[in-house]
This record gives C-alpha cells, sequence and structure tokens, in this order.
C-alpha cells in the first residue's frame, strides 16, 4: 500500500511539472506567435497624387489567443487613412487570421516607400512589419504610327495610334478619345481595355480635318481607382492629295451654230485614285442649252478616258470656263476647270477662211458693177 | 426692133418701133417673169426648208412643207412684183405728162426683168451651196429663230449676192428707161424719174434691212 501511494504522488508531480508554460507567455514569446502572413498595395504601384490601399494579414500561429489593442500604419512619407478603424480590435484566436486595410495617399515625389505595421499586443508588446510602396509616375505612351503625308480639308484620312505600357503594373480601361480641335471622326472613343506591363495596342481614326491645326488626342486610363490622362498630337499640314484623281479636259473642238456653241472632247483621270461622277459642263458666263446642258460621264479609273459634248449660249469673243466635276470614294465634290477662248470660233458654221471670203465677194460685187456699169454707158454712149 | 442682145446692151434700138401696133406682145414678158419666179421659188424654197430646221423638234417636220410653201409665195411674188413696177412705172410717168396703154408699161416692166434672170442664177447657186454647208443650232425657245435667221442671213456670201443684186436692178432701171420713153412717149428725163423713184426706195429698203 506505501508503495503505491508513491507511484501516484510522483505522478502528480511529473504533471505538474509537465504543465504547458503558455499559460505564463512572456512578451516576445507572444508576439512571436504573431505573423504577418501577406499585404497587398492596390494599385501596385503608385502614381503621384493616387490613392489607395495597403491590406494587411496577420495569422495566430501560435496555440494561445493573443489580444490585440490596436493596429496602426505609420508613413512619414505617405498619408495614410483608416487607422482610427482599427483602435480596438480584440483578441485572435489560434490559427485564425485578421486583416487590416489602410488608405494610402502618394503625395510623394517617385520612390521606394516603407511604411510600417504596427500591431500592438495588450498582454505581450508590439508586432511591427515594413510594408514596401513603390510610387512612379511614368504615364502611358502615345504614338502615331501611321497617317497620309498631306491632308485635305473636308477629306477623311485614317490616322493610327499606338499607346503601350511602360509601368510595373497593369492599367485598366484604356481608352483614346480624339479632343476634335479643329477636325471631326467617325469614331467617338476607341476602348483598349487592360494594358499589362510592357503590352501595347493599336487604334485607327478616321479623321477629317477642317482646318490647320494640331489633332489632339487624349489617352485616357486608370491605375487603381485613379483616372489619368496623356496627350498624343498630330501636326496637320494642308497639301495637294498626290494620289487623288486629277481630271484632264483636251482634244476640244468649239463649233459654233448660230447663237449657240457645242464643245467636244476627251476627259481622262490622269491620277492615281478613281474619279466618281464625273460631270463636264459650263460655267458663267456660258449658259449651258439643251441638248447637252452637262454631260455625265460617270466613274473613271486612273488612266482611263471617255468622250463628251456639252452645248451652250455664250457671246463671240467671250471666255467661257468648260469645268470637270467629280467625286473620291468619301464623296468630297473637285473640280478641275480650261478656259474656252470663244474669238477663235467662227460665227456660222462655215469654216472661218479668214479674210479670203469676203475679198473674193467684194471682188466679185466689183467685177458686177464694173459689167453693169460699162453696158448702161455703151447704151447711152449709142444714144 | 431690134435683137434680144440689143435688150441688154442696146436696149433703145430694141424698143425702137415696138409699142406703134394696138397691143405689144406679152409673151416674151411672161417667158421672162416666168423664168424669174422661177428661179425665186428656187431660193425661197430652200431658204425655207433650211430656215424650218430652227424651229423645235416638234415642228422641224414641216421642212418640206415650209419649202413648197417658200416656192408658192415666191412665184406669185414675182408676178405681183411685175404688176406693181408696171403700175409704179405708169402713175409716176402720167405724172410727168406719160401717154399710152398700161399694157405697154407691163410690156416694158416685163424685158427690163431679163437682167434679173443672171442675178436670180446666181442668187440661187449662191444659197444652194451656202445653205447646204450650215450647221444649225438647236432652238428652243421660238423668239430666238427671227434672231438666228437674221444672223445667218447676214452672212458675208448672202450679202455679196443681195448687193450684186442690186447692181442688176440698176441694170434693169437702164432698160425700163429706155423702154418706158419708147412706150410712154416721153424724155429721157422723164423716164429716168419715173424709173429712179420707185428703184431708188427699192434700194433704200434692201439697204435698211442689213443695216436695221
Amino acid at each position: 500500500m506505501k508503495g503505491y501511494s508513491f507511484v501516484i504522488c510522483a505522478a502528480l508531480l511529473l504533471m505538474l511539472c509537465t504543465v504547458p508554460a503558455a499559460a505564463q507567455l512572456t512578451p516576445a514569446e507572444a508576439a512571436a506567435q504573431l505573423a504577418v502572413t501577406s499585404y497587398d498595395v492596390e494599385p501596385q504601384v503608385f502614381m503621384y497624387k493616387d490613392t489607395g490601399t495597403v491590406r494587411v494579414a496577420v495569422t495566430n500561429t501560435g496555440e494561445m489567443p493573443i489580444a490585440i489593442s490596436r493596429v496602426k500604419l505609420y508613413s512619414n512619407d505617405l498619408s495614410v487613412y483608416g487607422g482610427e478603424n482599427y483602435d480596438s480590435v480584440g483578441t485572435i484566436g489560434t490559427g485564425n487570421s485578421l486583416a487590416f486595410t489602410f488608405t494610402v495617399v502618394a503625395d510623394t515625389p517617385d520612390g521606394f516607400y516603407y511604411p510600417f505595421f504596427y500591431v500592438d499586443l495588450r498582454d505581450a508588446g508590439s508586432v511591427r512589419y515594413r510594408i514596401p510602396v513603390t510610387v512612379d509616375s511614368t504615364s502611358l505612351t502615345a504614338s502615331v504610327t501611321d497617317k497620309p503625308d498631306v491632308f485635305s480639308p473636308g477629306k477623311k484620312e485614317q490616322i493610327t495610334i499606338l499607346v503601350g505600357n511602360p509601368r510595373e503594373n497593369t492599367v485598366n480601361a484604356v481608352e483614346v478619345v480624339p479632343l476634335k480641335n479643329g477636325y471631326t471622326t467617325v469614331q467617338t472613343a476607341s476602348f483598349i481595355g487592360t494594358l499589362v506591363p510592357d503590352q501595347s495596342a493599336e487604334v485607327t481614326f478616321e479623321v477629317t480635318p477642317r482646318e490647320e491645326t494640331v489633332m489632339a488626342f487624349a489617352v485616357r486610363y486608370r491605375n487603381g481607382i485613379n483616372v489619368h490622362e496623356t496627350l498624343v498630337e498630330v501636326p496637320v499640314t494642308f497639301g495637294e492629295d498626290k494620289k487623288r484623281a486629277a481630271i484632264v479636259l483636251n482634244n476640244i473642238v468649239v463649233e459654233s451654230g448660230g447663237t449657240s456653241y457645242t464643245v467636244i472632247g476627251d476627259v481622262t483621270n490622269a491620277g492615281l485614285r478613281d474619279a466618281k461622277s464625273v460631270i463636264v459642263t459650263v460655267g458663267e458666263p456660258g449658259i449651258p442649252v439643251d441638248p447637252y446642258r452637262s454631260y455625265v460621264v460617270g466613274a473613271l479609273e486612273p488612266d482611263d478616258f471617255a468622250g463628251f459634248e456639252v452645248t451652250f449660249r455664250a457671246e463671240p469673243g467671250e471666255e467661257v470656263p468648260l469645268i470637270a466635276l467629280y467625286k473620291d470614294a468619301d464623296g468630297n465634290l473637285y473640280e478641275d476647270a480650261i478656259m474656252l477662248n470663244l474669238a477663235d470660233t467662227a460665227k456660222g458654221s462655215r469654216p472661218d477662211s479668214g479674210s479670203a471670203m469676203p475679198l473674193i465677194w467684194i471682188g466679185l460685187v466689183i467685177v458686177a458693177i464694173a459689167v453693169v456699169g460699162g453696158v448702161i454707158f455703151y447704151s447711152w454712149k449709142k444714144t | 426692133m431690134g435683137t434680144y442682145r440689143d435688150l441688154l446692151v442696146n436696149p433703145r434700138v430694141f424698143f425702137d418701133g415696138m409699142f406703134t401696133g394696138e397691143k405689144p406682145d406679152l409673151k416674151i414678158p411672161v417667158v421672162i417673169v416666168l423664168v424669174i419666179a422661177l428661179l425665186s421659188g428656187v431660193t425661197a424654197m430652200r431658204v425655207s426648208s433650211v430656215t424650218a430646221q430652227l424651229m423645235p423638234a416638234e415642228l422641224a417636220g414641216m421642212g418640206a412643207m415650209m419649202g413648197a410653201f417658200g416656192f408658192i409665195a415666191a412665184f406669185i411674188m414675182a408676178f405681183l412684183m411685175w404688176v406693181i413696177w408696171a403700175a409704179l412705172f405708169h402713175g409716176i410717168s402720167a405724172l410727168r405728162g406719160g401717154k399710152g396703154s398700161f399694157n405697154n408699161t407691163l410690156a416694158v416692166a416685163g424685158y427690163g426683168f431679163a437682167p434679173q434672170i443672171i442675178s436670180g442664177i446666181i442668187s440661187a447657186a449662191v444659197s444652194w451651196w451656202y445653205f447646204s454647208g450650215v450647221t444649225l443650232p438647236v432652238i428652243t425657245d421660238p423668239l430666238q429663230i427671227q434672231e438666228v435667221a437674221k444672223e445667218l442671213m447676214a452672212a458675208p456670201e448672202l450679202m455679196a449676192v443681195s448687193a450684186i443684186g442690186m447692181v442688176f436692178y440698176l441694170w434693169s432701171a437702164n432698160i425700163w428707161i429706155f423702154g418706158l420713153m419708147e412706150a410712154r412717149r416721153i424724155g429721157a428725163k422723164d423716164a429716168a424719174i419715173a424709173v429712179l423713184i420707185p428703184f431708188a426706195a427699192l434700194a433704200l429698203f434692201t439697204l435698211w434691212q442689213y443695216i436695221g
């Protein structure tokens, strides 16, 4: 009986020795059980004056609950908001996690910043952790990759813009908006969407310039919740489109018939693009008359030609413009003209033989006068 | 009475003794006027058919009808002018003391048209030649027809022919003077007055047509 009691006492003593010391943790020991398991900075890379969030998650890796008094995020450079939300946190159970989110404004120059995350433990010191935050104000790049050599007022042309992301983080909601300063476009905007780092995208606009100006396009995008904009400019200078259709009127013959004239000739497209709806007519002071007030040639491909005939009324000696009207594929109207000098046109349909004809007839009249005069003289002389 | 050559170059000899009988022979004067009427008709027919082409499309088909109408009108007008000229000569010479029947004056007037045959041939030939090569405009406004026709007739060729016609009328006037002297038994001066007054009126009228 006595030996059995000794065993029981020894066992109790042994149990007391093996009671975990956790009920009596030191501050260092308690802090060691609380681990910062993850953090998120959104946007990943700030731009100057961007507003974002820093989210930190902590986990109790120990076997005893840990009481947290408050949590803070401190920074001497970045502006931090929302810390008052965590002035009283509570206890975090074993194996549980808590996440703490702070609002951060990067009102600092570009650079790397390390606000520190502070956890005040009620019963055991604190935990501190540095969160890296990057501020980089590099904006998206935008460049013109295709545009015509020269523009023509009122003529539609295509412009291609390339947008690239040189940043280290992804940007969202990227779109290109034409600002329409002195020009109009078919598209009101072109949406690209997301651009990951080093990614680029092309957009094309059909623009119609109204004046010689610098066409501006705005590239708008979001870095987190922050909206940013960069401009790309395209200078516009007006000039002659070297490839456009060019109408040439030649082989012109003008015939006179009483009070009206008939002009016949050939119309040729000497340009590099099609000429649509080609019409030949005359302008003032000529007055188009029937049967051919205007002659519709139709479409002429490059190097193609067709004949025409136009009738009009004008005063002899006047200069009358012979006009060729045509359109391009966009419906823009063009006009080429040559001047007809009616002074060289013979009046009446008989070929103009110059002064030889009247002289012949004058000579015949003189001969007739001479003959008749001679006969009359002879008849009276006989008397 | 002389030969027909004398009619042209020595009318005094031609008319000498012609009007001693009761009635003069009008056959030859009628033939002369008939030839002139035919020539005038041909010229007028040519001009009328060309002028018809100036009409709007709906009337242009009347070219043949207008040509025939022109021929008939000119044919009749030739005989009418013969009578009118004779009447003028008879009336004015009567004021100058002329005596004799109207038939005599009619005969003189008819013989006096002989040179008009030559000018009629010239006029017909030139008209055919000229209008065969003319290109007429299409006119939609009828008010322009007269203007265009006037411009066509103002061609130098046609004006020259008209001038030659007047010169040959002078030749006719010379024959009429000698004829009236014999037919109306008046002096040269009176005969000249009787002929030259209507002749001058004709000349002025012709001149006014081109200048006006």
